[in-house]
């Protein structure tokens, strides 16, 4: 287990420094400031139809789960999707400008580096997505409850299958995010400076999320597919809808699996091309 | 550890696009020596590091650290200190938090930083991120950095650069006193060949991927032939009376402190007869001291002798 003590390093550099604060934070203070704009713009509407002399949209408050979705899945997701690549991006190369590789393998082989390099990275990003998560319930729960969503006295999902539904999304769209790291963490092994790595590892997954649309069945191989970014397909994307119970919003057959184990498969390759790499530069 | 290398290259080359880097470099450094690597500018000092530690792979010879191949260095985690292109400190972190790291790192318990804190002047600073420390505070934490786990092996490529002279002397005491009072080897590269010779045991002076001079400093400055430093006048004439005088090997001029000198290299003890010999050819003496041989003065020979200037 010797890439345990890279892991811890890499964490507590990230966690410790005014930039991985700020990146800890910002997903999480977008989240809620969309579900509070979103609370907002509602308001404001429903007091314009009101004002227009028509009677409101619905009875009632809107149960939290949506508001909750829009936290965890908008703009709070496509900020920590960037903050992953970013962090993956330079981990590595970072130490190569600072001069502080040599510190690194002179402490843990090689590959133990880079593994725990990714495996830092994967938990401050898991620990930020917390931090997102915990802030759009907060913002979804001011003034509203996490019930289930009835329409006409009719149930159509109960809280208990919410919950189901949004963890479920959750799951499958975490992988995404890890691999956003994972791909960080290879282009930073490819690079010199800090610099180019940010460029190479921005430009390419902003490419590709943004033509993935058009690369049709080969796009489900592809882990920017299910990245929150300009995807629609991502689990994170679609939650909003399914937390609504909206009646033609459900999940597609295999698409929650496909959304956790092609990013999975995918930032294993990452990784272990990342250690091939570092294995045979010069440190 | 006594008596064993815990770093050594054996006829270890190294080139770079065609040109020899290191050019069949034997160098070990004991457990208990402080060793200095001097040479000029390009001769392969940081390079005989780089392969030493593993970091550069050589392209031919042998690499060994702590008994085993230099490319399994990380077994050694916390064994060896370092300090290697610049302080390569995250600015982002306190000067604590950098040394936590670096404990972190190789899975250890942080020790207690605050002996070497405070003999490098640097206690008031803990708390300080290191981007907004000077180039020298930023090499004694570097320096402090590499102490810190109590290696083995100590690896410092110009640690005390950017030191204001009393610190430069309280860097390399510690250095000394990790060889000689805890047995670690230490490998000590500097331009700085006053200070380094107040701190090393041990010299290796590279010129051009080769090693021109190895061995215990005191036997190679012990072996330099004895030289004095004359002031006279006119210089010409004692210049001349020098060069007739049997006892004198080399003269040569030299400016200290805008004084014109020379300086003879004698065989054996001549300085009396030297003396004499001036008087004799009538120029006026008024400073004949004899010349303590130094490291600097040591590099100087050497270089010439080899034909190549280059400032240290």
């Amino acid at each position: 287990m010797s890439f345990v003590a890279p892991m811890r390093a890499e964490l507590y550099r990230l966690t410790r420094s005014r930039a991985g604060r700020f990146g800890l934070v910002a997903p999480a203070l977008l989240g809620a400031l969309q579900v509070l704009g979103g609370d907002l713009l509602g308001r404001a509407e429903a007091a314009r139809r009101a004002a227009q002399g028509f009677a409101a949209a619905g009875s009632g408050a809107a149960p939290a789960f949506g508001p909750l979705a829009d936290g965890v899945g908008g703009l709070g997701a496509m900020a920590l999707a960037m903050i992953a690549l970013l962090a993956g991006a330079f981990s590595l190369a970072r130490e190569r400008d600072l001069g502080s590789l040599p510190l690194l393998v002179l402490a843990r082989p090689r590959g133990a580096v880079v593994v725990g390099k990714a495996l830092g990275t994967c938990a401050y990003v898991v620990t930020a997505f917390v931090a997102l998560f915990a802030a759009s319930f907060l913002a979804a729960a001011i003034g509203r409850d996490f019930t289930g969503v009835v329409e006409d006295g009719f149930e159509m999902a109960s809280a208990g299958e919410l919950w189901n539904e949004t963890l479920l999304a959750v799951g499958a769209g975490m992988p995404a995010l890890l691999c956003c790291a994972c791909f960080g963490v290879l282009v930073s092994a490819l690079c010199s400076s800090v610099g180019a790595a940010a460029v190479g590892a921005v430009v390419p997954f902003t490419l590709l999320a943004l033509f993935q649309s058009t690369l049709g069945r080969v796009a489900d191989h592809l882990f920017v597919t299910y990245a929150p970014f300009f995807s629609p397909r991502a689990p994170f994307a679609r939650l909003g809808q399914v937390a609504r119970a909206f009646s033609d919003a459900h999940w597609a057959q295999g698409e929650l699996l496909r959304a956790a184990l092609v990013p999975s498969l995918e930032a294993v390759a990452f990784v272990l091309l990342a250690w091939l790499v570092t294995a045979r530069r010069d440190a | 550890m006594n008596g064993e290398s815990a770093l050594e290259l054996r006829n270890a080359a190294k080139r770079w696009r065609g040109s020899a880097a290191l050019d069949g470099v034997d160098l070990a450094v004991r457990a208990g020596t402080v060793v200095g690597l001097v040479g000029p500018s390009g001769a392969g000092k940081t390079t005989a590091i780089r392969v030493g530690l593993g970091l550069l792979a050589p392209d031919g010879g042998e690499a060994r650290v702590l008994g085993g191949p230099a490319r399994e260095i990380a077994r050694h985690s916390g064994r060896v200190g370092l300090v290697l292109d610049g302080p390569a400190l995250e600015r982002g972190l306190t000067v604590a938090e950098n040394l936590e790291l670096h404990a972190l790192r190789h899975g250890r318990a942080l020790p207690d930083p605050r002996p070497f804190l405070e003999r490098l002047q640097l206690l008031a600073l803990a708390g300080r991120r290191t981007g907004r420390l000077s180039q020298g505070e930023a090499h004694r934490v570097a320096m402090a950095r590499a102490l810190l786990l109590g290696p083995d092996l100590l690896v410092l490529d110009e640690p005390v650069a950017h030191l204001d002279p009393a610190l430069v002397h309280a860097g390399l005491e510690l250095l000394r006193e990790a060889a000689l009072e805890r047995g670690a080897a230490v490998l000590l590269s500097s331009h700085q060949l006053a200070e380094l010779e107040r701190a090393v045991t041990h010299l290796v002076l590279l010129h051009r991927g080769r090693v021109l001079l190895a061995g215990d400093l005191k036997a190679l400055l012990g072996a330099a032939p004895p030289a004095v430093r004359i002031a006279a006048r006119p210089l010409a004439t004692a210049r001349a009376a020098l060069e007739r005088h049997a006892a004198v090997a080399r003269v040569e001029t030299m400016r200290l402190d805008g004084v014109e000198l020379l300086r003879a290299e004698l065989r054996g003890d001549a300085a009396a007869s030297v003396n004499a010999a001036l008087h004799a050819a009538g120029a006026a003496v008024s400073l004949l001291a004899p010349e303590r041989p130094s490291l600097e003065e040591l590099f100087r020979r050497t270089l010439a002798r080899a034909g190549a200037g280059g400032a240290a």
